[in-house]
């Protein structure tokens, strides 16, 4: 059995933050429209990022020996979650300070964490995840992209797909084989970082349903890397994506995707009271489920903090997370038919429509709803 | 959440609260001898002031005896009384002995009758009631106690043909979102042991040749289940996260329609892995899951209390990241 979530606060001097975040966002945002703020996490913007680097808000949690601010998990939420609630683009050095630059700080040679977060905290480098490939999707475990030890490095061949931001990164760390083959199954893989400007390197973008090009296919087709590109143990790469997942899983992004929506929507309920009256309930409930969450969450941030590493935890968080985010246009929507579509606020219609069609997505990402449904189970020690 | 009292409470309930004590109550027998038990152990003044002879636990650590009741469907209102009486002490009232809860509804009439909806009325003994604005302390000795809701219902109505000469008048509070936050922490407990036996069930029941628990649609079922089991714990807890002198209505609220909604989606799942044998009155399965559904309409189903949360939250100020920091937040 799994041991209950506790509440955990957020520190006083995290949450004194937040003004300071907000006076940022309300001159930084000023210009952007709901509609495009509703791309949330996958809003790219490089000036953004380079400015919120400035800030110093880029590299929380690393060391300041490698220019990061040796601040806890709770002030980069903290940020974070701000960030979200506005809908700030900060798609463009989203991954590398969340998963990246924890992972070269964790598994990375001196030589590595000195080169690149450095970069990663001055928004200079951009990283992407080389996970799916097209015949590895929720069994990640067959991937079939490969590095070939050479006499220079690692010889890279196969190809990556459904890569977030390929095409503007500047990095993949990418999950491949480099023993065995797919019936060896979680042996034999490793993870090694790619500059994405080499020769060999070709990256497709690929548009989505919602008319925007945020993913890629990326082949490598005789990639020379040098010895450096391998990152942590040789043969070890499953464990390190596993552990480099409960990051992943375990952010208010799950959480917060949809958030533009409902902050557009209680502007609009606000303007009349009967209005307001009406869907007064859904409200509430919409609220409460976000109150629940967000403990979750936080939860899981403290238990980061702490070392340890809560994957079966970040799952159902994860998951529950992804179907209030889900839910929310889908509510909304029924609550606007009631009449007021006539009149509905271009803002509001054009959020609702892009939320609405890019919310599929919410559970694909990061780990479908079966899979994760399917870690819970094993944690519950039913498989 | 006080781990060594939950342990406490969890050791006396598992001796003395069997699934046949809880038939028994429910069918109306006796049951001052288990609450003599219960009030023995002295965990009932839990929330009472040290000065008072209370062990003025924080909230957040009495959350444990509400939990554990919940866990073991107690079919009495111990955790109620606890935090009745940690707030009549609050308020300078001499608490009276036995069972005390709150009732979801009283009206008087001009003859000086009063007629009342008590959630736990067949199993208590002082009922607070609120009437024309006013909150009183009635005795139930001289009421009228009629059997309200379902098959083994612990509710009531109570009537009193005239105004008892023993009422007390009570201090405003919030009496009725506190009898919420306890129903919170009761509903989280009753999950837990809900999700508990379900999983055991499905590891033990053979179909098609193995555990039913190895069928991926069975398996993605607890998980939901698992998940809501979680985030009604995790509600309980920011509902008994403030102290007892610093109520916080959101809070309370949160709690409440979180773990009512909870109850919407485990105990459907829990039946449907059961099957028919957790439909039976043999089985285990119902006195927790009957008891949730009560639960989950006394003092405000998820409904109400979304409803009194989003018309707080319109005719406020502040974004969904503000409204939803509300409840956590110092009053």
């Amino acid at each position: 059995m799994m041991t209950p979530l506790d509440l955990t606060l957020i520190p006083e001097q995290d949450e004194a933050l937040r003004p300071e975040v907000r006076a940022f966002l309300a001159q930084a945002m000023a210009q952007i429209s709901p509609a495009q703020r509703a791309r949330s996490w996958m809003g790219f913007d490089a000036e953004f990022s380079q400015a919120m680097a400035a800030q110093g808000w880029l590299g929380l949690t690393l060391p300041t020996q490698y220019g990061g601010h040796g601040r806890s998990p709770f002030t980069r939420y903290v940020i974070v979650e701000e960030m979200l609630n506005a809908g700030a683009p900060v798609s463009a050095h989203w991954i590398a300070d969340r998963q990246s630059g924890p992972l070269i700080l964790k598994y990375g040679t001196e030589a590595q964490r000195q080169f690149y977060l450095p970069r990663i905290c001055q928004g200079e480098a951009f990283f992407c995840i080389g996970m799916s490939e097209p015949n590895s999707g929720s069994d990640l475990a067959s991937v079939t992209t490969k590095a070939t030890p050479s006499a220079q490095g690692w010889l890279l061949n196969g190809r990556k797909v459904w890569t977030t931001n390929a095409f503007r990164s500047h990095y993949m760390i990418a999950l491949v084989r480099t023993s065995g083959d797919s019936t060896a199954r979680h042996a034999g893989l490793s993870q090694v970082i790619v500059d994405l400007s080499l020769p060999g390197v070709s990256v497709k973008p690929i548009r989505d349903l919602t008319g925007d090009e945020h993913f890629s296919e990326v082949t490598f087709d005789n990639v020379q890397l040098g010895h450096d590109a391998l990152i942590g143990q040789e043969g070890s790469g499953w464990e390190q994506v596993v552990a480099e997942l409960a990051f992943e899983r375990s952010g208010p992004e799950r959480i917060f995707s949809s958030v533009v929506l409902l902050n557009t929507w209680l502007d609009y309920l606000r303007q009349d009271a009967s209005r307001a009256n009406t869907n007064a309930r859904l409200v509430g409930q919409l609220i409460s489920h976000l109150t629940v969450l967000r403990a979750m969450g936080i939860s899981l941030v403290s238990q980061l903090n702490e070392g340890k590493s809560p994957v079966v935890e970040a799952a159902l968080v994860k998951d529950l997370g992804t179907q209030f985010e889900q839910d929310l246009p889908l509510l909304v929507g029924a609550a606007l038919s009631e009449g007021d579509s006539q009149s509905l606020p271009t803002a509001l219609y054009e959020t609702l429509a892009y939320i609405t069609q890019i919310s599929p997505s919410y559970s694909l990402r990061g780990g479908t709803r079966e899979i994760l449904r399917g870690m819970i189970a094993r944690g519950l020690g039913l498989r | 959440m006080n781990q060594d009292v939950f342990d406490a409470v969890n050791h006396l309930l598992t001796q003395e609260c069997s699934s046949a004590t809880i038939g028994a109550i429910e069918q109306g027998a006796e049951w001052r001898g288990l609450w003599e038990t219960l009030e023995a152990s002295g965990f009932a003044d839990a929330l009472v002031p040290e000065s008072a002879g209370g062990a003025e636990l924080p909230m957040s650590e009495a959350l444990a005896l509400a939990l554990a009741c919940g866990q073991h469907a107690l079919p009495l209102p111990w955790a109620h009384t606890m935090l009745i009486r940690g707030l009549l002490s609050r308020h300078g009232v001499a608490i009276p002995a036995e069972p005390i809860v709150v009732a979801s509804h009283a009206a008087a009439s001009a003859d000086g009758s009063v007629r009342a909806q008590v959630p736990w009325g067949r199993v208590c003994t002082q009922v607070i009631v609120q009437l024309q604005g006013q909150w009183w302390l009635l005795p139930t000795d001289e009421a009228q106690v009629t059997e309200l809701g379902g098959w083994g219902s612990l509710d009531a109505e109570c009537s009193w043909s005239h105004w008892p000469a023993e009422a007390r008048r009570l201090p405003a509070a919030d009496w009725y979102a506190q009898s919420a936050n306890v129903t919170a922490g009761l509903i989280a407990g009753c999950l837990e042991s809900t999700f508990e036996i379900t999983i055991r069930y499905a590891n033990e029941r053979i179909q098609f040749g193995k555990p039913i628990s190895k069928i991926q649609a069975i398996q993605q079922q607890l998980s939901v289940m698992a998940e809501h089991t979680f985030a009604a714990r995790m509600a309980a807890q920011i509902g008994w996260h403030h102290p007892l002198s610093e109520s916080h209505w959101q809070a309370l609220a949160v709690a409440k329609q979180r773990t009512s909604e909870a109850v919407t989606v485990c105990a459907p799942i829990a039946h449907a892995v059961h099957g028919a044998m957790g439909f039976t009155a043999e089985y285990d399965l119902h006195w927790r899951t009957r008891r949730m559904h009560e639960w989950r309409l006394h003092f405000g189903s998820e409904g109400y209390w979304a409803t009194q949360l989003g018309k707080h939250h319109l005719a406020a100020a502040g974004d969904a990241l503000d409204l939803a920091r509300g409840a956590l937040v110092s009053s």
